[in-house]
């Protein structure tokens, strides 16, 4: 079929699919929309990284077998059903969706899945984790395909949805030909085909005319997917204030990472809309448990018991509409949210931060604090309560590739500061993952881990991880600072774009 | 002149040699893990250890010299960690369009502005011109060209909005188009090259149009313009060239401030962001071609002198 024919066809879907919607809300075909991103992704190989950049561009390239609703439901995507369970729990069979083409033409069929599900499991950490459990993955038949795990695992269902370092689906070829090395070439099924990458310039997608949308109710990154754009650039904008001039002088369309003491100003204004993401991760300082001054419980408990969340997150991220304070190792807004521990959460309590302290044996020990610059005026607000109790802290300001180079060995930090993004399975998140940092090496973390990753009654899941985060107040290995937001900027002639975690721009059309 | 220009060939070689050396050795003693920075700051120690070794980054750090060195006497520069395995010259021809080309106009802009109005300057020594534009230089000296950017963009992008507030166009899109987006960022790098070589070319007018040879020519009835144009201004460039080239060498490698405040895709910002991600092939690459340019331009400017003041021998 030519191109000029495949785009006739797609233009007839689009103007089916969108029949009913009144006439000032017509979404339009066409057009081309310029996004400005804080940085250029490291890779666009979703297998390969776990950066939110790379799902930015890359979500709108690949698609998975399953996808999450905004409610953080799992829905088939490129699967045609949920999977065939046998009773002992211990085999999913899934059928795949058929007629789905890649951007290169070619179809979709078992042996791609195979081969992607196989890769993600060899070379992504999420893969890595689930495949610990999974005795094999193959093809039923060409269009199905059969996962056999060793034991039960609880997790499998939200690790095939995930986008951010998710299992999407890549044809057979691309997985041979990168076997355990980021992709170069970046071919998947989604509403928009890769184009070109102008490294430190932009990443252009276009349109892909073949592209197979589900015809449900469209619901976060599941359901009706309609690439009404003929492309959309991505530009890595380091500058803050390069994105906004860049808006409101028109040059982009959107941008992401906004500086949040540009709300007040830009938020009524005539030709551009602002929009707060959905909360997406939160701050977090990490205490090493293996060495140095904070190895002992109660210097840890001590930190806690300083800690003044309100102020640290003022200091750090400005406008409160941006941020806000919860116990939680899950967002408010998932099924996973619990208060367990919440009293010793912001407790502000210096006193009683130096009778730990002085329980702990504590005689001035310096505790070596790193912090990079996003996390580092927080720190220095969190720093100066702990001061207060009597903790000698040295605070140093350095750059992430610094930071994260030195956090390798931990004889030489006893505390550093990062961000946890959040998931739709907690096991899947970094503060359920007992080897960041320092590591964690409690017996008791490590069943309850284990106890909430095997099993799959939700209750019994919801109890065991309320658990966990309880353990987390006690034992302290990392202290939760506050759930943060990031603010958009679009110009109004954007339309259709809905707020979600991820930046995507299926569905989204220019106004002309 | 051909045993100067071998001479000058084999330093050039020596300088590219011990600036790779130290640029290899300074980037690796740096902590940093370019491992760590693709896999994102909540992969695990482990993670970055399983792909630092299949980038080969676990190896010590006299094996990676040696293979690096190999390489690079062979012509090899290596592939960027992250620009999808693309070549170390492809990725640097990829940002030297705009850098050429926003050197090309800035420079320009500043010659000839800088030359004639400090030709004009020294011709009205005193006069009130004199003092107001000596005094506009320093203010362009004084004033940080990040500044004097964002007013640029807010002047002349958003509150009257006639050119674009950031980005870059390939000439490969049209003339006007490119030159559109060069405007701003070429004014804003000029600003400082124009009082530079104002300062330079008056100072170096007002020498040359005390001598007694200009004396004479007034005497003789030459007119002004040809005493300053014929007589003086020959005379008073080859500093001025030097500025000049120094300039152009400088901006070769990359604006980094004005390249960032609008988003230009330029060598500064390719060096910036790969220092940031230890993209360390990148870096070298860069430094690399960094140090080609001033050696080049040095050579070029010499020549330049030998065209200008035919006495000058080498």
């Amino acid at each position: 079929m030519s191109i000029k024919m495949k785009t006739l066809m797609m233009a007839l879907v689009i103007a089916i699919f969108t029949l009913p919607l009144a006439a000032s809300e017509t979404p339009k075909i066409g057009g081309i929309l310029k996004v400005a991103i804080d940085s250029d992704p490291p890779t666009l190989d979703i297998h390969a990284t776990r950066a939110t950049l790379s799902v930015f561009v890359a979500g709108n390239v690949y698609e998975g077998l399953y996808a999450f609703t905004k409610m953080g439901d799992v829905k088939p995507m490129l699967a045609a059903q949920m999977p065939e369970i046998s009773k002992d729990g211990l085999t999913y069979t899934i059928p795949l969706r058929k007629g789905i083409t890649f951007h290169n033409g070619k179809g979709m069929t078992s042996a791609d899945v195979v081969a992607s599900l196989n890769r993600w499991g060899k070379m992504a950490s999420y893969g890595k984790l689930l495949f610990q459990h999974v005795s094999s993955v193959s093809a039923k038949d060409e269009y199905t395909v059969v996962i056999q795990l060793k034991e039960k695992w609880g997790t499998l269902m939200n690790s095939l949805a995930m986008l951010l370092g998710g299992p999407v689906i890549y044809p057979v070829e691309i997985c041979e030909k990168f076997p355990s090395q980021p992709s170069s070439e970046f071919i998947g099924t989604g509403p928009y085909q890769f184009v070109e990458w102008l490294p430190n310039n932009h990443i252009t997608l276009s349109r892909f005319n073949g592209y197979q949308s589900l015809d449900t109710k469209s619901d976060g990154y599941t359901g009706k997917k309609i690439p009404y754009l003929d492309k959309v650039m991505f530009y890595g904008v380091t500058e803050e204030a390069v994105r906004v001039n860049g808006v409101e002088g028109g040059e982009y369309d959107l941008a992401d990472f906004v500086p949040t003491d540009e709300y007040d100003r830009l938020k009524d204004g005539d030709t551009i809309t602002t929009y707060i993401s959905p909360a997406r991760a939160w701050f977090v300082f990490v205490l090493n448990t293996k060495f140095g001054p904070t190895k002992n419980k109660k210097v840890r408990q001590a930190m806690l018991a300083a800690m003044d969340v309100d102020n640290s997150m003022a200091a750090g991220y400005g406008d409160k509409a941006f941020w806000r304070v919860d116990p939680s190792l899950a967002l408010q807004e998932q099924i996973w949210h619990s208060t367990a521990g919440a009293e010793l959460y912001n407790q502000k309590n210096i006193q009683r931060a130096k009778e730990l302290l002085k329980e702990a044996g504590y005689k001035g020990e310096k505790i070596t604090w790193m912090a990079g610059p996003l996390e580092y005026n927080l720190s220095a607000a969190a720093k100066s309560n702990m001061v207060k109790a009597g903790l000698n802290i040295d605070l140093q300001s350095m750059e992430w590739a610094t930071l994260l180079s030195r956090r390798k060995n931990p004889e030489l930090w006893s505390v550093f500061s990062s961000g946890f993004t959040t998931k739709a399975d907690p096991s899947l998140t970094t503060a359920m993952n007992l080897k960041y940092g320092a590591g964690w090496d409690n017996p008791e973390a490590q069943k309850l881990f284990d106890d909430f990753s095997r099993n799959q009654d939700f209750d019994t899941r919801f109890k065991t991880l309320s658990q966990f985060q309880e353990l987390v107040y006690t034992e302290v290995p990392y202290i939760k600072v506050g759930d943060y937001k990031n603010l958009r900027i679009a110009n109004k002639k954007v339309k259709g774009y809905t707020n979600e975690l991820y930046l995507y721009f299926f569905n989204v059309w220019m106004e002309k | 002149m051909l045993r100067f220009f071998v001479k000058r060939i084999f330093s050039m070689a020596l300088v590219l040699l011990v600036v790779a050396v130290t640029i290899f050795v300074i980037m690796h003693l740096l902590p940093g893990n370019p491992a760590a920075i693709m896999l994102g700051p909540e992969a695990t120690n482990e993670e970055v250890a399983a792909l630092a070794a299949q980038m080969g980054l676990d190896q010590p750090i006299w094996v990676q010299f040696t293979e690096w060195i190999g390489k690079l006497l062979r012509g090899d520069l290596g592939s960027s960690l992250f620009f999808q395995g693309k070549s170390v010259p492809q990725v640097i021809s990829s940002h030297l369009e705009a850098t050429i080309l926003l050197t090309l106009f800035s420079l320009s802009l500043s010659a000839v502005i800088g030359i004639v109005s400090g030709v004009l300057a020294a011709a009205t020594h005193e006069s009130i011109f004199d003092r107001g534009f000596m005094l506009l230089t320093s203010l362009a000296v004084a004033v940080p060209n990040f500044w004097f950017g964002l007013m640029l963009v807010l002047g002349f992008a958003i509150m009257l909005p006639i050119l674009p507030p950031a980005g870059y166009r390939p000439l490969s899109s049209g003339i006007w188009s490119c030159f559109s987006y060069l405007i701003l960022p070429s004014i804003t790098l000029a600003a400082g090259g124009v009082a530079l070589i104002a300062r330079m070319t008056r100072a170096c007018m007002l020498d040359v149009l005390r001598n007694e040879y200009i004396r004479t020519a007034k005497a003789k009835g030459v007119g002004q313009i040809m005493v300053i144009f014929k007589h003086s201004l020959r005379n008073a460039i080859i500093p001025v060239v030097t500025v000049i080239g120094m300039s152009f060498a400088n901006l070769m490698g990359g604006a980094v401030v004005t390249e960032s405040i609008f988003n230009i895709p330029g060598v500064g910002r390719l060096l910036i962001k790969s220092v940031f991600t230890r993209d360390y092939p990148v870096i070298e690459g860069v430094v690399l071609y960094i140090a080609i340019a001033w050696t080049l331009v040095n050579l070029i400017v010499d020549v330049i002198y030998t065209v200008i003041d035919p006495r000058l021998e080498y």
